[in-house]
């Protein structure tokens, strides 16, 4: 995993303990914004070089600086001398995929034609399936593979698709996960609806004022059945639509509550029997607010929620899969991550939102994510015994 | 794996703007005369959100209602799976466009239309379909990555889905880069029950060896002419009504074998 915390697990893993954000006042390229970024540190100065050269963009960068860490290359290896390449799927979420590379190509447009510059590889970098084909090639698999993009709830649907396959016989195993990288597009495009926050965010806030728009990459591994080394199972996902509006969420979260409900009854858990909730907690008004009635409708108002956005920002298409991973990290770890920035609750919001980093036995979590056209995803995982 | 029935069909493509006309072309029946498409006009859209879409989100909701109308299962009640390689090729070249102008005008609309879930925002809401929705591609292979996407949903979900498959050819300056040549679009309603109004029924495994071409040479440019057209020999087996193996294209070194017995 890698995101505005560092590379690695572990980097991700101390800052989440400490209380330490990730965010940074906005210095990409020209936007020119008055609000804060989870940028991830040194992806300009990166390229990707050799016989995967093509694929150089931001957001393959990000996919390949993810995949070097924590020893996940060798987890990948070791997956195909057990089940062989053409038995593993790769099926990754991204929301705007490589459209940097492609914001810097009309920049760089033929002043008198308007053509686009020769080395612009819109297939390896833009087409929204390029970090899985990236990726199967990186690791040379045969099976089946494809990218989900439904916005901010794609690297989580990935998870119950990845289950389907492997249900249905067409692969054993799989490597899910997201990437979605900094460009102009989600920056001054959240900025034209007016969901970016000129303050760092502040998830269920009184004060919260929007957005802060973050890049991140991670990668977990999906198993028929578990290897030696797991700890954690993926128990159960609810996928449902809001049917109700293309950019806000319904008022009273019902599609939210929906995929909660279809998430816990695929795992056959009740409400009570999970120890922590990773919120979507976007830090919009609206957004929050909805999401608080669906938790408490589902969960009442004693489960202990945070939404780690104010770590990481919001990572959009691979909020889904950092989320997840943070989820697994307070199960190893046994702790509860805070919901960072949270300085005034919302009085009138009333789950249980997690104010203090807590030690405690943590066994099964949901992690809640929710993107625009009303596409809902609701995971949750929990310790293998 | 599992059986999968086709309930539905919907497609619209130059010189084929509906099931009927399509499976007639397909059989022999029917000269194909590649003319060109009217405009897309759902139904289902009002007035003032027919405004705000855009062309591909209006081609995935045609061929939506059409293959739902041909089938004998209401909307809201199917899963769906929207596949496109590319997605919404006009609205990032607005977008892009824009941010090399001196205020960057991007507009709300436009950002909103640009994410690749849009269609399938809009026909939820336009149905009132509350159940699970894939938005994905494949690349070149993403009708067929739909379809296994689609045989997911039915199969482990037990929930019947409209797979929908569709790609428009992309404007200047990226039409050198983006190889689609026509519009097409193809929707399926498919499902693990036989009901009373069954097209065919398939069975799905992905395979290595050669894709179906077709012998009409016309047919075969617009097989060729768009990722989405790649239902094409499938389509044709149903409409022969004769069983048939297709295979189609699919990712680098993998195709999927579809055993397509007519119904």
């Amino acid at each position: 995993m890698t995101n505005a915390l560092g590379r690695g697990l572990n980097a991700s893993l101390y800052a989440l303990k400490a209380g330490e954000s990730g965010l940074s006042p906005c210095d990409f390229a020209d936007a020119d914004l008055s609000t804060y970024i989870g940028r991830v540190r040194d992806v300009d100065e990166e390229p990707i070089t050799g016989a995967l050269a093509q694929y150089d963009c931001r957001n393959n960068r990000l996919a390949k600086i993810a995949l070097e860490q924590d020893r996940f290359e060798h987890a990948v290896e070791n997956l195909k001398l057990h089940y062989g390449a053409e038995r593993i799927g790769v099926f990754l979420g991204t929301s705007t995929s490589g459209i940097r590379q492609t914001e810097i190509a009309y920049k760089q447009r033929d002043s008198e034609t308007g053509t686009l510059p020769q080395d612009f590889d819109w297939a390896r970098t833009h087409n929204t399936y390029s970090v899985a084909r990236f990726t199967r090639e990186y690791f040379h698999l045969q099976g089946p593979a494809s990218v989900v993009s439904t916005a901010c709830s794609s690297s989580a649907k990935v998870f119950a698709t990845a289950n389907r396959y492997i249900n249905m016989g067409v692969c054993d195993a799989a490597i899910v996960g997201g990437v979605d990288s900094l460009c102009l597009t989600t920056l001054l495009g959240f900025n034209s609806l007016e969901l970016v926050s000129s303050d760092v965010c502040r998830p269920w806030d009184t004060n919260r004022k929007g957005i802060n728009i973050g890049e991140a990459a991670g990668f977990a591994i999906v198993e028929k059945t578990p290897s030696a080394d797991s700890s954690i199972g993926l128990l159960g996902y609810g996928e449902s639509s809001d049917a109700y509006h293309m950019s806000t969420p319904h008022p009273q979260g019902q599609g939210a509550a929906r995929a909660m409900q279809a998430a816990l009854s695929k795992a056959r858990l009740s409400a009570d029997q999970v120890d922590y909730v990773n919120l979507h907690g976007t830090a919009t008004k609206s957004n929050d607010s909805s999401e608080d009635h669906a938790v408490t409708e589902v969960f009442g108002t004693f489960t202990p929620c945070s939404s780690t956005k104010g770590f990481i920002g919001h990572t959009l298409g691979a909020a889904g899969i950092s989320e997840s991973i943070i989820c697994m990290l307070a199960m190893d770890h046994n702790f509860l991550p805070l919901s960072l920035n949270t300085n005034e609750r919302d009085a009138s919001l009333t789950a249980q939102i997690v104010l203090e980093p807590k030690q405690c036995d943590v066994n099964i979590t949901m992690t809640n994510s929710f993107g625009f056209g009303g596409n809902n995803c609701s995971l949750v995982f929990g310790k293998l015994s | 794996m599992t059986d999968i029935y086709v309930y539905g069909i919907g497609i619209t493509a130059p010189g084929m703007h509906t099931w009927i006309e399509g499976a007639a072309i397909l059989r022999g029946d029917q000269f194909y005369d590649k003319t060109e498409l009217p405009a897309f006009t759902p139904h289902l859209l009002r007035p003032n959100e027919r405004r705000r879409t855009t062309a591909l989100i209006k081609l995935a909701l045609q061929v939506a209602e059409q293959a739902v109308e041909n089938s004998d299962i209401s909307a809201e009640t199917l899963c769906s799976v929207f596949a496109s390689s590319e997605g919404d090729i006009d609205i990032v070249d607005k977008i892009c466009d824009a941010l090399t102008q001196a205020d960057r005008p991007v507009s709300p609309t436009h950002f909103h239309n640009s994410v690749h879930n849009a269609p399938a925002g809009y026909w939820a809401i336009a149905t009132g379909c509350q159940r699970a929705s894939v938005s994905m591609s494949a690349g070149a292979g993403s009708f067929a990555g739909g379809l296994l996407e689609a045989a997911g949903l039915c199969a482990v979900e037990q929930c019947p889905t409209l797979l929908l498959s569709y790609d428009l050819p992309a404007p200047e300056p990226l039409k050198p880069l983006i190889h689609i040549q026509e519009a097409f679009g193809s929707g399926l309603v498919l499902g693990c029950e036989p009901r009373e109004h069954n097209l065919a029924k398939i069975q799905l495994a992905l395979d290595t060896v050669t894709h179906t071409t077709l012998d009409d040479t016309a047919l075969e440019a617009l097989r060729l002419s768009n990722p989405a057209a790649q239902v094409l020999p499938l389509l044709k087996a149903i409409a022969c009504k004769q069983p048939q193996s297709v295979v189609l294209p699919y990712l680098d070194g993998s195709c999927l074998n579809v055993t397509c017995t007519p119904l």
